[in-house]
């Protein structure tokens, strides 16, 4: 736009057309008085091309001007047209009571006046909106020797009228209403504009594009602009303020509840140079910041900016998780302050976080943070130091103790070197973690040990069945990729004066709906005695192994496995209580007691055995069972227990496919109530 | 009151819905602690996705998911909550096409799937509900 205001030579003057006008008038004739063409009016302000102007006598004194283009600016109309059915013109004044513009299909209602001896130009339109408002735009133009003035007052004028004056696209935002009250005041000499003071208050202005991702209603708000030449160079400033209304920019949605952006700067050969300027948003914090706009494309040259003590709580809700949807952040609560301060240059950026004092809380109860404090330096080329500090937390249910991590971030890339995360009673130790950001999203991988933590104070934490015995293992590597978190090594756990060890490890999604696990598990010598104790199961002594591979866990639900039950091998007592073998037979379904009728169960308390057997595969929800070996060739039936010594028992299972939630409900029942329901 | 009935009704039939198109196939495996999950989550984002359904904000398409036809009809302070609705509804219904494929050991049957869905979700839609037709051109129930 304001390439328009350098020097151009105005062609013709102005006083031509008013000499022509003057002489031609008033005379009565059957031909127009007055008709010629002027191929191109140039002036520092606005250019015209092809324009035919016709001023005619007959019936009466009509008076018509045609533009073939007109540009303001970047601006371009065509096919404008200017029509006044009643016109008095002489010596001194040029006035038109009743005329209109065609602006392609909208016509506007005007009159106007041109004075001679006071050099003044008066136009006023009053465009015909739809609601029919009283609304009118009134442009006096002054001008003397050297010097002009205009001033455009506009009193409750329809917006949708002057948006419908701009050239627009389809897709592009359309303004439905809007409603504008104030005054642009433009000040020039005979080479260009001197300065530009606009004082508008829009109100009632609602706006959408095509998809409605783009919208805003009822919004209201305040614009002060001063512009001022000075030299070869323009100062500005200004200041909006928004009062009202709402607005929705997806993904981010804000109320007009008094947010304010002031600014000030200078523009100057090809760049727009904001050298102060303050975004006041309620509710959240003032951000200061500086830039330097490219005015050729519109680019960002170099920019500084500053928020201080921002609030987090509003921050995070407005802000932060509208662009956190697929991420674990999307459904965060955050309470604190943070700082921000930053830097960008063409070939230099930077940036520093500051969080101070802060809590975030997950609202499915999956992770939270308490006394979080975040020093997070960040440069693109230079290597920076920061640390993360929070007083305690806890992961899908597990606690966190105090921790500090000292980190180093160059690029897009994270990196701690060592760090120490107290896990209940144990503890996590952290080794070479790096993360970066990769096309496919962020990556990060770490090796590691986990010291002994108390299996019973875990599965509580989890609020899963309890066990017995302390976790702890060697982790080689942990790294987490595409959404999947996975292990190599083995995580050893002492169960149950077993051991139990994780191979395999892959973590699907950890934080989403449906995380899944996959993994193979394997527990040795593990006591049945312990075990058995812990889930009021009915007693069982000896030493078992159980393999579980290919297990699968969709949120943290099995759906799949191959599980063998086996007793280790070894001399050790093997027992099993009358409470337990009912358990078992309920367990199996349709079971057969062998070898022992029913009858004398009652007579024992407990019963010998050689060895203990069961497998299940289990697909989707059905658990296709298998014992220590088929009981007869056509393979109907599978040992359960092998029976020894006296009194022995030994325990049939007939069903082969079990419903794997229906195995659930009974051995929650049996260890709820200690009475198997048999089916 | 009306609106609670409504609401119980359509949640009722989505139910019997979920359970019949899942268990009509002979020997045909519709269940597994995943696909429970899912039409668990299923059935609580439609809780939510009625009222878009009921003022055509929101439509079936022909492909199984669902699509906001009309933004502009719902208010600002709630377009950003039903994109998300929208897009945590059609991950739900992608997951589950292929978890039910997946548990009867035949992940070729995933499209086939999704078009039986499609055509049960728009022979369960209510009255007043907008669905998009083979041709993609949309038709109210």
């Amino acid at each position: 736009m304001l390439d328009s205001f350098s020097q151009h030579k105005c062609i013709p003057h102005l006083w031509l057309f008013w000499i022509l006008l003057v002489a031609c008038f008033p005379v009565v004739a059957a031909v127009p008085l007055l008709d010629f063409v002027l191929d191109d009016i140039r002036h520092p302000v606005f250019s015209i091309r092809s324009a035919h102007i016709q001023l005619s006598a007959v019936p009466s004194p009509t008076f018509e001007i045609n533009l073939g283009e007109l540009a303001i600016g970047n601006k371009k109309w065509h096919n404008l047209q200017l029509k006044c059915d009643r016109v008095h013109i002489n010596t001194q004044l040029v006035d038109c009571s009743a005329g209109h513009l065609q602006l392609g299909e909208q016509t506007l209602p005007l009159s106007f006046q041109l004075l001679r001896q006071h050099q003044r130009f008066v136009l006023e339109i009053y465009p015909q909106s739809v609601k029919k408002s009283s609304g009118k735009w009134r442009l006096v133009i002054d001008w003397r020797a050297k010097q002009w003035r205009s001033v455009l007052k506009i009193v409750n004028g329809d917006g949708k009228f002057l948006a419908n004056l701009l050239p627009q696209q389809v897709e592009q935002i359309q303004v439905q209403q809007a409603k504008l009250n104030g005054s642009i005041r433009v000040d020039g000499n005979e080479a260009a504009v001197t300065t530009v003071h606009a004082q508008l208050r829009a109100s009632e202005l609602s706006f959408n594009d095509a998809s409605g991702q783009h919208a805003g209603e009822r919004v209201a708000g305040n614009l002060d602009l001063k512009i001022r030449r000075h030299n070869n160079s323009w100062l500005w400033r200004s200041r909006f303020d928004w009062s009202d209304g709402e607005i929705f920019w997806q993904p981010f949605y804000f109320s007009g509840d008094g947010h304010q952006l002031t600014a000030r700067g200078i523009v100057r050969d090809q760049q727009v140079r904001v050298t102060q300027a303050e975004l006041n948003l309620t509710g959240i914090g003032a951000a200061d910041f500086s830039a330097v706009i490219d005015r050729k494309n519109y680019t960002l040259r170099q920019a500084d900016f500053s928020a201080k003590n921002i609030v987090l709580s509003t921050l995070f809700a407005d802000i932060v998780r509208p662009l956190a949807m697929e991420t674990a952040l999307a459904e965060t609560e955050a309470s604190g302050q943070v700082s921000i301060t930053g830097r960008y240059r063409k070939d230099h950026q930077s940036l520093t976080l500051n969080i101070q004092d802060a809590t975030l809380v997950d609202a499915h109860g999956r992770f939270a943070v308490d006394k979080l404090n975040v020093y997070l330096p960040w440069d693109g080329s230079e290597r920076q130091y920061g640390a993360i500090q929070f007083d305690n937390g806890q992961i899908l249910g597990v606690p966190l103790g105090t921790t500090t991590l000292a980190l180093a971030t160059q690029g897009l890339a994270i990196d701690i070197s060592h760090a120490e995360i107290p896990i209940l009673d144990g503890e996590l130790r952290i080794r070479d973690f790096s993360a970066a950001q990769h096309a496919s999203g962020w990556q990060w991988q770490f090796n590691g040990e986990l010291l002994p933590i108390s299996m019973e104070k875990l599965t509580q934490s989890l609020q899963i069945q309890p066990m017995f015995g302390t976790l702890s293992g060697t982790i080689p590597k942990m790294s987490y990729a595409n959404s999947v978190v996975s292990m190599q090594g083995e995580l050893v756990s002492g169960v149950f004066d077993g051991v139990a060890v994780a191979r395999n490890l892959i973590l699907t999604k950890p934080f989403s709906m449906m995380p899944r696990l996959e993994a193979d598990v394997a527990l040795h010598h593990m006591d049945l005695d312990l075990l058995t104790r812990a889930y009021s199961f009915g007693n069982i002594q000896g030493r078992i192994d159980i393999e579980v591979n290919g297990l699968e866990l969709v949120n943290w639900e099995p759906v799949r496995f191959d599980a063998k039950l086996a007793s280790s091998k070894g001399d050790y007592k093997r027992r099993i209580s009358q409470a337990a073998v009912k358990n078992i037979i309920a367990l199996g379904g349709n079971s057969a007691v062998s070898a022992i009728q029913s009858s004398f169960l009652g007579f024992f308390d407990q019963f010998r055995y050689a060895e203990i057997g069961w497998s299940c595969k289990l697909r989707g929800h059905i658990c296709y069972m298998g014992g220590i070996e088929p009981t007869s060739r056509d393979f109907k039936g599978y040992t359960l227990i092998k029976g020894s010594g006296i009194p022995a028992i030994t325990i049939t299972g007939y069903n082969s496919e079990v419903d794997w939630p229906e195995l659930l409900k009974r051995l929650e029942h049996a260890i709820e109530t200690g009475a198997p329901v048999i089916h | 009151m009306y609106k609670r009935v409504v609401q119980y009704v359509a949640i009722v039939l989505l139910g019997c819905f979920l359970y019949t198109s899942l268990a009509s196939a002979a020997d045909f495996r519709a269940s597994s602690p995943a696909i429970e999950q899912l039409k668990k989550s299923i059935k609580q984002q439609h809780r939510q996705l009625i009222p878009f359904y009921d003022s055509g904000a929101v439509g079936l398409t022909r492909d199984g998911s669902i699509i906001l036809r009309d933004a502009n009809s719902i208010p600002l302070s709630q377009r950003q909550t039903i994109n998300t609705l929208i897009a945590a509804q059609n991950q739900d219904r992608n997951a589950l096409y292929r978890e039910i494929a997946l548990a009867n050991d035949h992940p070729e049957w995933e499209d086939d799937i999704r078009s039986t869905f499609a055509q049960r979700w728009i022979k369960w839609a209510k009255p007043g509900w907008w669905y998009q037709q083979a041709d993609g051109s949309w038709q109210k129930k």
